[in-house]
């Protein structure tokens, strides 16, 4: 797909482009935050898996320079008209009527005090301002120490403590896999990066912090909620209206970490892998299934189900249980599975910066070479 | 109470099959033949090979797909009734003891399985040999799990977990070194290579020892495998290992046992893992300082799969001392290739001291496409000694092709022949036996001084053959496991004609007739010479015949004979009893300079294709004794030729034509003789990019396949395109050249071929095709869409790559694919049936689609498929989504009415009349610029519902004062926080029950009544199931009930469950009912479906997505 056609395919693209962001996932943090509040009275924060960028990038603008992003940063103001004419939203009601109870958001007053942020991926990030990045694989014991002494320059890696001394805020990671294909290996892989990032943030973590991370919503995701909320008193799954409906993706969003008494997180015996884990949630059954939320007053009545099915003794053997989903940014959102009319003089902008190099980039460029198979694809002219 | 409850209990899913990815393989020795152990979801299913039967299925796992299958290798354990088949899949675990095997190849059923739960994913596993009870796993993460197989052969009691490093892994490799030892190959996430040493034995001082770490891999290996010791030199032996990665290469590394002292194990300093370091891609392995140099043990790297690799293999090896040894490696782009790597063994020896030169080469033999869509999950390999390894794939369309059969199939009559020969081969052969008219071998050169090829070839029977050559000779072939040559003695004026040009073709067996170019017409005849037919005022240019070239000699025969610049064409009789031919005395009259290509009778009307696709009807009339052209058409978009016709076996009126679009196209002749026409009933494009001929093969009693051959680039093309199957793939140099090909009439698997290369005749001749199918596939894509036409005779389905198949769907039969159809270029987003006979499909690009669906009148047991109109109305770009539509029947005449929805948030509604093929736009109407979902005509009124991504539903009416404006019956239904995925409804007068699902897990309820004297729309209730499913809710269908005010529907979501509920207003309010709640083995679902066949009654229900599972509902 070319550019101008992606603009109008994907607004979040063309958004992205013309705000100056690395990537349109900017948008997906901005509205998880307006959703859930991320960045209230956070000040230290760890980025995993953040290649290119955009989700530091955020970070740096709304932290470090104490940008203010709103609505605005995504309304498609027509839309908004015409939800008023068709009556979709009440024209009496800001349009916050059928949404999560939400405090209103404090305004950003300028730059914050002692912000600490430290971007991990496996792929180099270009600097961004105010922000530490390291190259590193999460799922590495090596990795922990590195942190830590980003966090704390007089971290003593000769000490072997795996607990930061000077725990963060707040453990975002928008990371996931190249898929497969092979859809249960996949969920494996992004499961495996989710506790990997889950590892990490029990070490660096204070109690109350929160934890945001990527989810494919696939076979057994049910059981990943279950585990998350022995560590949390709150945990959702979240979608905000830059993410597209057709993608599998979405945000697990837990909130006030409350680590189980005696629990020492350390990547030498993470969690993900082994029973230690399901041995945590057999002892604390009642808190990994039970969380109290205020209802949706969008008026629709929630039915509670009379199950007729038999209990099979194969489905009792794990906890699931289903992590209450919240979808984010306001209807006026733009919406990411929508095409947009652009007007005839649009001129299509560049992205701010080109994609990470597949591992395959060099196959591709000797192909080319051997006029072979990607042969023909036209190479651009300087 | 009780009563009504059980009632309701009734309702179950009860399994009856699934066709998904193919994500294991084994090859399992059974004495006399070998079974093929095929892993499908949870399923093993044991296959014969000697008959390619299924000799019986078992549900291994719960709910865990099976991933990997290994068997003892029989060499090293010799038949043993004690051993067994290790199974595993993410983590679950189990061994089937042989006796297992054995109960259910005889049909019988044996005990289940216990499943065992691995603490992590397992990439690998291994039995030892019969007698020791023992094995291993290895995990995702880089750890040796040890097992024990209990006494009975059934239970499994895990030991503990060993690991020199636990970085995570893509691919796995275990390989028995002794009984105590296994070597352990290891591919990273991140393009590492970990070899290592397991030691059973905990008495050693460690139970692991790291041999090497290889780096060089720029992507994640997905595939690596440990070879058995090869034999380069006498008492020399190596052992190597293949790897392949996102990276796009194959490498072949040097994992020779290194003689090191005294392991040092267990001194992985923890320090080293907590020193804080940057890791991820680039140079920063976890090799340690002794593992730097290791790389250098890279022998071979090569490229030759379009995309990701995800299986290499070791082939033959120990055939000769340092012969070639061969690898094999499958892709995600379908292939597998066959690859030779051939070591320099004086650059081994001294490879230590010049490790910078090539040691070794890997060169690309045989690359074969086996699968549809995408991906080769599946792939083993059987290696016996200097025999063609057996090789068989699974892919993600849920088909096994096998190749290398063992066993010879005794009816075939076709010897394997691949032989390239020139003219000078066949005068020598000819001189050596005393046979050639002339004496002299030197005579091939014409006046010019070029020299004389290869000019005609005709098959007269399955084993001659006859070629002619550009001095005008002719000569004949016998061909057995070898080829003997003759020469038909000619005067030399008949060579003088037929020298530099001629036509040649073979009307019946035996028998070949020639034009020259002096209007000479010559038959020859087996036994009877070559003789002067006709002679006619012009340059013969075409000889087409018209009856089956595999016709019996003995019966009468007719060709036509087109003559240069006459316009008329001539038809030439020939009765063998007599040896007398005569001229038809009904010309055909020719018009527009129309070159004849292919000609058949249909009934006593002359079909006749033209070289620029036109077709005509010719016959004689009241007013004319001669065949006149009656009617014409002409389908093909450029000039491209007919070059076959053929009149369906069993009909007179239907007949196929191939042409060289690459498209055949099945046309019915209306019976009036006086005022015919052509109607097109099916056109489809086989992936064959030139159609040069077409036949229907008898292969049974009851079933009838088509088989067309053609030109694909540079390759000749079998094609059968009853199973959809490649038959032959031979590369030729392109179309334009001589060339000829025989099969048995009732075996298109045989196949004889020969023609022209570089002046060369080559003769190719197959027993059978060099892939088999074993099992039929589906999609090799994730199915998008689903319908079920009304009478439930038919089911189609779409997938991402655009592909849609229509199935023959009947109770207690499996799905039969009937028809493929490429045609959208973009992914499909709906398709729905009207009547029996009528498909429409949308697509991205604003494709919208009408096809017309026939079933032919013949023997020949295809669907017809034609797309009788295209939908142009979109906008100028023409880059929407055409996301859903509706269709219903006018109440005023004959018309459809459409209603779309587009991604620019439009709604439009068209008439489409099939008399006129077009389509009338009636009103549009703009929603707030969400995307719509969903779209439906409520029935008994005029209104069309919609959903949308934000969540709601909307309601829709021509406007009475603009008619062509949509405006909303009531403001917007929030019945979702995100999008609407899926929606159904039933009617009950004037009420409706609306379910929905979403993306945002739940099921929704909208109870709506509509007021006819004009209060409109009313919504009595939103009711909502949170959590319906623990995933997106993808698709959901109402099943009919005839219970009042009842919606049962079953819902399918990306969790993986299939569920049934039960909706039911009343007094006491709506309530909610889960019925059934069953594992999917469809990842990804896409579509779910409920088939009510007409008559019995019977429903299921069909779920697609990452493959298709079917289930009864009872």
């Amino acid at each position: 797909m070319g550019k101008s056609s992606k603009d109008k395919r994907d607004a979040y693209y063309r958004l992205a482009k013309e705000q100056g962001w690395r990537a349109r996932s900017a948008f997906k943090l901005l509205q998880l935050d307006e959703e859930f509040n991320l960045f209230e009275n956070v000040t230290r924060v760890v980025d995993l898996c953040a290649a290119p960028g955009s989700w530091s990038q955020v970070l740096s603008r709304v932290l470090i320079k104490g940008e203010s992003f709103g609505r605005c940063a995504w309304q498609d103001r027509e839309a908004k008209f015409r939800q008023n004419m068709l009556k979709v939203i009440p024209s009496d009601a800001a349009g916050d009527s059928d949404e999560v109870t939400k405090p209103n958001k404090p305004v950003n007053e300028g730059p914050r005090q002692d912000v600490k942020i430290v971007s991990i991926d496996l792929q180099p990030i270009s600097p961004l301002p105010g922000i530490i990045t390291l190259r590193a694989d999460i799922t590495h014991p090596a990795t922990v120490p590195l942190l830590l002494k980003a966090l704390n320059p007089d971290y003593d890696p000769e000490t072997m403590n795996q607990q930061a001394q000077h725990p963060v805020d707040l453990v975002i990671s928008d990371g996931a896999p190249d898929v497969t294909g092979l859809h249960d290996l996949d969920i494996y892989v992004q499961s495996q990066l989710l506790f990997a990032a889950l590892n990490l943030a029990l070490c660096v973590l204070k109690p109350g912090g929160k934890f945001v991370a990527k989810i494919f919503r696939g076979r057994n995701v049910d059981l990943l909620y279950a585990q998350l909320k022995v560590f949390f008193e709150k945990v959702y799954v979240a979608k905000p209206r830059s993410s597209r409906a057709s993608s599998v993706e979405a945000f697990i969003v837990c909130i006030n970490f409350q680590p189980p008494e005696g629990f020492k997180a350390s990547l030498e015996e993470p969690l993900g892998v082994g029973g230690r884990l399901p041995q945590m949630q057999a002892e604390q059954q009642e808190a990994t299934t039970a969380q109290d939320d205020a209802p949706n007053d969008d008026g629709i009545v929630d039915m509670e189900i009379e199950d007729l099915t038999p209990s099979n003794p194969q489905d009792q053997k794990s906890i699931r249980w289903v992590a209450p989903f919240v979808a984010c940014g306001d209807l006026s959102a733009f919406d990411s599975d929508a095409s947009y009319r652009l007007p005839d003089d649009h001129v299509s902008l560049d992205p701010v910066q080109p994609p990470t190099a597949p591992p395959y980039k060099r196959a591709i460029e000797l192909r080319r070479a051997n006029g072979g198979a990607y042969g023909k694809v036209p190479i651009a002219s300087k | 109470m009780e009563l009504s409850i059980s009632a309701i209990m009734a309702q179950k899913l009860q399994y009856n099959s699934v066709l998904n990815p193919i994500t294991a393989l084994a090859f399992q020795d059974a004495g006399e033949t070998t079974y093929l152990l095929v892993a499908e979801d949870t399923w093993l299913g044991v296959y014969d090979l000697a008959t390619s039967r299924p000799l019986g299925q078992l549900k291994i796992f719960y709910s865990q797909p099976i991933h990997g299958i290994h068997v003892s290798d029989s060499e090293s354990s010799p038949a043993n009734e004690e051993s067994g088949v290790l199974i595993w899949g993410g983590q679950s675990v189990t061994v089937l003891p042989l006796s297992s095997l054995h109960a259910l190849a005889q049909g019988a059923t044996p005990s289940p399985p216990i499943e065992l739960k691995a603490p992590d994913w397992i990439y690998d596993g291994i039995l030892f040999p019969a007698g020791t009870s023992k094995g291993a796993l290895i995990t995702a993460h880089n750890e040796i799990l040890p097992f024990l197989v209990s006494d009975d052969g059934h239970g499994l009691t895990f030991g503990s977990l060993t690991s020199p490093s636990r970085p995570i892994l893509y691919s796995a490799n275990l390989c028995r070194l002794d009984s105590n030892t296994i070597l352990v190959a290891g591919g990273t996430v991140f393009g590492e290579i970990i070899v290592w040493k397991y030691y059973f034995d905990s008495s050693q001082p460690s139970q692991w020892e790291v041999l090497y770490v290889f780096t060089g891999h720029e992507g994640s290996i997905f595939g690596v495998s440990i070879s058995g010791e090869i034999e380069i030199a006498p008492g020399v032996t190596i052992r190597l290992l293949a790897s392949c990665s996102d990276d796009r290469t194959i490498r072949i590394w040097d994992v020779t046992d290194r003689q090191v002292s005294a392991p040092e194990g267990q001194e992985i300093d923890s320090k080293a893992l907590a020193e804080a370091r940057e890791t991820g891609f680039g140079d920063n392995s976890e090799a340690k300082e002794e593992n730097k140099n290791d790389s250098s043990r890279c022998l071979a790297v090569s490229m030759g799969h379009l995309s990701r690799i995800w299986h290499v293999k070791f082939g033959r090896s120990n055939q000769v001392i340092n012969g070639p040894i061969e690898i094999f490696s499958f892709g995600e782009d379908t292939t597998r290739q066959r690859w030779e790597l051939t070591l320099d063994l004086e650059k081994w020896k001294g490879r230590l001291t010049s490790d910078s030169e090539s040691i070794a080469t890997l060169q690309n033999c045989s690359t074969s496409s086996c699968h549809n869509g995408k991906n080769i999950w599946s792939a083993a390999v059987s290696v016996k000694g200097g025999q063609e390894p057996l090789i068989a794939t699974g892919g993600a369309d849920g088909k096994v092709v096998i190749s290398g059969s063992r066993t010879g199939d005794t009816t075939q009559k076709y010897a394997h022949l691949d032989l390239t020969i020139s003219l000078e081969d066949v005068l020598e052969q000819l001189q050596s036996s005393h046979k050639l008219s002339t004496m002299t071998v030197e005579e091939p050169m014409t006046k010019k001084g070029v020299k004389y090829a290869f000019q005609k070839y005709s098959f007269l029977s399955d084993d001659t053959l006859m070629a002619t050559a550009t001095s005008g000779r002719l000569f004949l072939a016998n061909i057995a496991n070898s080829v003997n040559w003759d020469e038909v003695h000619v005067s030399e004026t008949v060579t003088a004609d037929l020298r530099s040009y001629m036509v040649m073709k073979a009307p019946v067996k035996n028998s070949v007739i020639l034009g020259g170019a002096t209007g000479k017409v010559y038959l020859y005849r087996k036994g009877h010479g070559v003789s002067e037919l006709a002679h006619f005022s012009g340059k013969i240019s075409d000889i087409i015949l018209l009856q089956d070239y595999q016709t019996e000699e003995e019966r009468s025969w007719s060709v036509i004979i087109t003559v240069l610049s006459l316009d008329h064409a001539v038809i030439l009789n020939f009765d063998p009893s007599s040896g007398k031919s005569t001229t038809d005395p009904r010309k055909i009259v020719l018009t527009d300079h129309c070159i004849i290509t292919a000609s058949a009778f249909a009934g006593s009307s002359l079909i006749v294709g033209s070289r620029t696709g036109a077709l005509t009807v010719h016959n004689t009339t009241s007013d004319s004794s001669d065949f006149i052209p009656l009617t014409s058409r002409r389908d093909p978009k450029g000039k491209d030729a007919i070059t076959a016709i053929s009149i369906l076996p069993g009909s007179t009126n239907s007949f196929l034509a191939a042409c060289r679009d690459g498209k055949y196209r099945i046309y019915t002749l209306s019976s009036s003789d006086k005022d015919p026409s052509l109607h097109l009933q099916h056109e489809i494009s086989p992936p064959l990019g030139m159609i040069e001929g077409a036949w229907f093969s008898p292969i049974n009693a009851t079933e009838t396949q088509l088989i067309l051959h053609g030109f694909r680039g540079k390759h000749f093309v079998v094609w059968n395109e009853s199973t959809r199957t490649v038959l032959a793939s031979i590369e030729c140099g392109g179309a334009h050249r001589p060339y000829a090909c025989i099969s048995p009439s009732t075996d298109p698997n045989q196949l004889r071929l020969v023609f022209t290369k570089a002046s060369q005749m080559r003769l190719y001749s197959q027993p059978a095709p060099f892939l088999h199918t074993l099992k039929e596939g589906g999609h090799g894509r994730e199915i998008r869409a689903i319908a079920a036409s009304p009478s439930g005779q038919y089911v189609v389905t779409a997938a991402e790559d655009t592909n849609i198949r229509i199935w023959q769907s009947s109770p207690n039969q499996p799905l039969k694919c009937l028809a493929i159809i490429e045609k959208h270029s973009a992914g499909i987003q709906s398709m729905k049936w009207f009547n029996e006979n009528y498909l429409i499909t949308s697509a991205g690009s604003e494709e919208l689609y009408i096809w017309r669906i026939a079933r032919l009148n013949s023997s020949y047991d295809g669907l017809a498929v034609v797309c009788e109109a295209v939908w142009t109305d979109g906008t100028k770009d023409g880059d929407l989504r055409i996301v859903d539509f509706d269709l219903r029947h006018s109440s005023f005449d004959d018309t459809i009415l459409i209603a779309l929805v587009l991604s620019n948030s439009e709604m439009r509604t068209y008439t489409y009349s099939p008399a006129g093929q077009e389509f009338i736009f009636l009103s549009k109407g703009l929603y707030t610029g969400a995307c719509p979902t969903q779209v439906r005509y409520i029935s008994g009124t005029e209104h069309i519902l919609t959903g949308y991504t934000d969540g709601h539903l909307a309601l829709w009416h021509e406007s009475t004062q603009n008619p062509s404006e949509l405006k909303l019956s009531h403001p917007p239904i929030k019945i979702h926080q995100s999008s609407i995925k899926t929606l159904d409804l039933v009617a009950d007068n004037n009420k409706w029950v609306i379910a929905t699902g979403g993306d945002d897990n739940a099921l929704g309820f909208v109870d709506l009544v509509y007021d006819s004297t004009g209060q409109g729309f009313s919504v009595e209730g939103r009711y909502r199931v949170k959590s319906a499913h623990a995933a997106a809710v993808t698709g959901l269908c109402a099943v009919s009930t005839s219970e009042k005010g009842v919606i049962v529907v079953v819902s399918v979501s990306n969790d993986q469950r299939v569920k049934l509920w039960r909706g039911e207003g009343g007094r006491g309010g709506f309530k909610v009912k889960l019925l059934d709640n069953k594992y999917s083995s469809v990842a990804d679902a896409g579509d779910v479906e409920v088939i009510t066949s007409e008559g019995s009654g019977g429903r299921r229900v069909i779920v697609g997505g990452v493959g298709m599972e079917v289930w009864d509902l009872e």
